[in-house]
């Protein structure tokens, strides 16, 4: 959706058009209202197709208590803990950016930039940890579950849902990062203003989500009592 | 609060950001500590509150719903939607009466294809004993 | 693209003001445009192979069933025919067919915008549909799927074939619903011409805002529970699965959820495009404008609200049944408001029986018949009878197939000419409706009589005694599908003639009649305004201000 205010502007007609403005829109502000609806309705889709991962995990976590959790002791809080923290100062650093954008200050933005996409990575980082110690232990989803001296059965449909959810999530972390460094190349190209900014308030949202999502994906999958 | 004359868009400064930040960071810590405590059913309501506290700020000062209020709705509407697919399942799920078939006294043990310490067995689409039809 | 660039920058030659059809040529310009109309085509032409494809399935099928027991086909092959029948049809025909073939060349015109809010999500949309329509097309030689196009768990986690890959197929198309989705909502908000408030929209707007609620809404729903039930074949997650503690049901309330909802993405354009034609044959203002606009909005949020009336005889229990029948008695309203609208807006007009007139009153008739068999199903009790019979086949086509169908012939008639510049034969158009009527009737009705006698649906074989229903149902589907060949043949015909049709054929009172037909690339040479409401069909239109002033309704 972000795509949409980033063509180079066509020079067409008579009237000349501000940089970052498309053929079809009247002015900047009816363009970045424009997408601004767009990528909220965007966000309402995904957070649609997330919402319905929470509610197979609700009913099969109230229809199996005991085996969900049984099944979250194999999982080190810590370690959720310490990706939350990293993903909200992510987010906090993305917001800055969007701010140095607004403000029209080339250098913060790319700073601010840079480090949410290194922290996405120390986030990506710390799942691939906690990934191969459950690949080692036999932590499965599904079929694949051969984690030895369970004492309650159906452990495997807890872990089912922490890969899908949790994978699914990681693939959203995977293209914000591919966005934030799309905007990193634009923003050393000097392409975004006070007055042209759209990209970067957009991805913003989209981070924002992704962190969003995060919140309710900890304590559901790392401290269920 | 400044404006921009072009887009007329509330500008939030980094004090405000900071203090979301902190607010949160706070509220993580909350989110491990009641954690502990056994509140009973309400275990998943707690938690859940606490992290729709921390959503909420991240809607309204992250993502800027504060000075937003026509998306707010659309984000909002949204919400109400998965609430609704959620509740209307309930109304099935939680009220269902074990029916059982003339053959059964009990009803099954809740992962009959999966036993302590043996591997998952799905349905196979097959009555017993016979082969499974390749699912791919 | 690039073309198009070269003619911007020559400013006035005569190159700018070409049609869109002729403003750049070769098929890259078509594969590249950002042109919201050509992107329309495209949907066009692409819908209407699939719905051949899909219209050729149906045809087996029905001469499968011409005697009992094997006739062409054998039972495994019947399986799979019905299902792609029913994926084609749902995925690839009637989702897209209104909302991004007809909607995406008329919704900018009627607006007075020069494109959608976001062209490049409309082309990426397009290609996204393509690329799914392989996908699904491409189960046939992987062994094709037997599932019924609702992919039932446990026996589609099951069974073999490309059920996978069907099931991908509806998730990638499922992308490009939402996108169009989210532009239509985008574009209606943002692009409207100056002056056009939200009373002033054309009614097949509001229709598009309403699908575009639905397909943002629920789609994503459908996403994650076909991606479910992949990761039920390939990893045995055990949510649907009953030996692995999952509850299969709940698949079906995934399923619904979406499901049903997105049988109003089906009618809700079919009702947008007979708001629109039936005051413009009529010489008469919309009756009950408001009405019609919030019955729109209604039924789209009310739709979400009544998924499991599909499935009363899955087990659900009772207090959830009892409240999804109660609910979806209601729905029958804002329908039942819409037609009462149309029909007093024919009252005392000045009808022209023009080709689109006529599609649009053979609407209002099989609407309603499908509307009202709707109601016995909703019904706890006589569904119970009805359930998985051809009443419910019969019941669903009249409301899928024949309505949305039927509408999408009314709009394309009636945009024809706006399309293409050209008018077809009047005469013959009339006569290929007819048939369409006919044949249409004739197919289902003797389906609706089986079914409530007991003719279960997706059987290869049946019992002799309703050997005579399904032979009049099979010659039925033969008069069908002469009739929208003939339909093909007439407006295929018109191309090859000059081009012929003035700007507004018809005397429409909205905006994409005062653009030239076919219009420039840009749609209008200056951006119009809103002087009088989209259906003033009075001797001398109030002006849009004066009406707002005096609070003077429609």
């Amino acid at each position: 959706m972000s795509q949409a205010t980033s063509v180079p502007s066509h020079e067409h007609h008579e009237h000349a058009h501000p940089p970052g403005l498309q053929h079809h829109f009247t002015d900047m502000k009816q363009q970045f209202e424009a997408s601004k609806i767009g990528m909220w309705l965007f966000l309402v889709t995904e957070v649609l197709l997330f919402g319905g991962l929470f509610v197979g995990y609700g009913i099969m976590h109230s229809k199996h208590p005991e085996a969900f959790i049984a099944a979250h002791s194999h999982l080190d809080w810590r370690l959720g803990a310490l990706n939350t923290i990293i993903l909200l100062v992510s987010s906090f650093t993305m917001v800055m950016g969007v701010w140095a954008a607004q403000t029209g200050q080339k250098q913060k933005l790319i700073g601010y930039l840079t480090t949410t996409f290194v922290l996405a990575g120390a986030f990506m980082v710390v799942k691939y940890f906690e990934y191969s110690h459950k690949f080692h232990e036999g932590l499965l989803p599904g079929k694949f579950y051969a984690h030895q001296g369970d004492t309650v059965p159906g452990q495997f449909m807890f872990f089912s849902f922490y890969f899908m959810m949790t994978g699914l999530h990681g693939i959203h972390v995977l293209l914000g990062m591919v966005a934030i460094a799309w905007l990193i190349y634009r923003a050393s190209k000097g392409h975004f203003s006070s007055q042209y900014y759209g990209p970067v308030d957009m991805v913003g949202l989209y981070w924002h989500l992704v962190d969003l999502i995060w919140i309710y994906l900890f304590p559901l999958m790392y401290l269920l009592s | 609060m400044e404006h921009t004359h072009e887009h007329d868009h509330h500008i939030t400064g980094p004090k405000t950001y900071l203090a979301v930040i902190g607010a949160l960071l706070v509220l993580t810590i909350i989110t491990v500590w009641v954690a502990q405590f056994d509140f009973g059913a309400a275990n998943t309501v707690v938690a859940l509150l606490v992290a729709s506290f921390k959503g909420a700020l991240v809607a309204l000062y992250f993502m800027h719903l504060r000075h937003d209020k026509f998306n707010a709705v659309i984000f909002v509407g949204g919400l109400l939607f998965l609430g609704v697919f959620l509740i209307f399942s309930l109304f099935d799920i939680s009220t269902r009466q074990t029916v059982l078939p003339s053959n059964l006294k009990e009803p099954v043990q809740a992962f009959p294809g999966a036993p302590l310490g043996k591997p998952v067995q799905p349905s196979t689409g097959m009555p017993k004993g016979q082969a499974p039809s390749m699912p791919q | 693209m690039a073309q198009e660039n070269v003619l911007q920058a020559n400013g006035h030659s005569a190159g700018a003001h070409l049609d869109y059809l002729d403003s750049s040529k070769g098929l890259w310009s078509w594969m590249s445009t950002v042109d919201h109309k050509r992107i329309g085509l495209m949907y066009l032409w692409s819908v209407v192979l699939f719905m051949i494809v899909g219209g050729l399935l149906a045809l087996l099928i029905r001469m499968e069933l011409l005697t009992p027991g094997p006739t062409i086909m054998d039972a495994e092959t019947y399986n799979r025919a019905f299902t792609l029948h029913g994926a084609v049809m749902v995925f690839l025909v009637i989702i897209p067919g209104i909302p991004a073939a007809l909607g995406n060349f008329a919704l900018p015109l009627l607006l007075g915008a020069k494109d959608v809010a976001f062209p490049r999500l409309n082309l990426t949309s397009y290609w996204i549909y393509v690329f799914g329509a392989l996908m699904a097309l491409s189960t046939l030689v992987l062994g094709g799927v037997d599932t019924g196009w609702t992919f039932y768990t446990p026996y589609s986690s099951t069974t073999g074939g490309g059920v996978s890959m069907m099931v991908l197929a509806a998730f990638v198309l499922g992308f490009s619903s939402i996108f169009t989705g989210v532009n239509f909502i985008a574009t209606i908000h943002k692009m409207r011409a100056p002056g056009m408030g939200w009373f002033e929209l054309p009614l097949f707007a509001w229709g598009m805002y309403a699908t575009a609620l639905i397909q943002i809404l629920a789609t994503p729903v459908l996403g994650i529970t076909l991606l479910l039930l992949v990761m039920e074949r390939v990893l045995s997650v055990g949510i649907f699965d009953p030996n692995l503690g999952g509850d299969p049901v709940l698949f079906q309330h995934f399923f619904w959820f979406y499901s049903h909802p997105a049988v109003y993405i089906m009618i809700l354009p079919a009702m947008a495009i007979i708001s629109e034609v039936i005051p413009v044959f009529s010489k008469k203002t919309i009756f009950g404008y408001k009405a019609i606009a919030f019955s729109s909005v209604a039924i789209a949020l009310l739709g979400f609200l009544v998924w499991a009336h599909h499935m009363f005889t899955a087990g659900m229990s009772l207090f959830a049944g009892a409240i999804f029948s109660f609910i979806t008695f209601f729905i029958a309203v804002p329908s039942a408001i819409k037609v009462f609208n149309w029909i007093a807006t024919m009252w005392r007009g000045s009808i022209s029986m023009k080709a689109p007139m006529i599609h649009a009153v053979n609407f209002l008739l099989i609407f309603t018949i499908g509307g009202l068999t709707g109601l016995f199903l909703a019904a706890l009790s006589t569904d119970v009878h009805l359930h998985d019979t051809y009443f419910v086949v019969a019941h669903f086509h009249y409301v899928m197939a024949g309505s949305n169908l039927i509408a999408l012939l009314a709009g394309l008639h009636y945009w024809w000419p706006k399309m293409f510049g050209r008018m077809y034969n009047e005469k013959l158009a009339a006569i290929a409706a007819a048939l369409i009527f006919i044949g249409f009737n004739a197919t289902f009705l003797p389906q609706f009589l089986m079914g409530s006698r007991g003719m279960p649906r997706r059987y290869y074989n049946y019992l002799e005694q309703f050997q005579t229903m399904h032979v009049l149902s099979t010659i039925g589907s033969w008069i069908l599908a002469v009739g929208l060949f003939l339909c093909l043949g007439v407006l295929l015909a018109s191309l090859r003639g000059k081009k012929n049709a003035s700007a507004n054929p018809w005397g429409g009172k909205t905006l994409e009649w005062q653009a030239a037909s076919p219009p420039i690339t840009h749609n209008f040479e200056d951006t119009p305004v809103m002087i009088h409401g989209p259906y003033d069909y009075r001797p001398q239109p109030v002006p849009v201000a004066v009406e707002r002033e005096q609070g003077v309704s429609h």
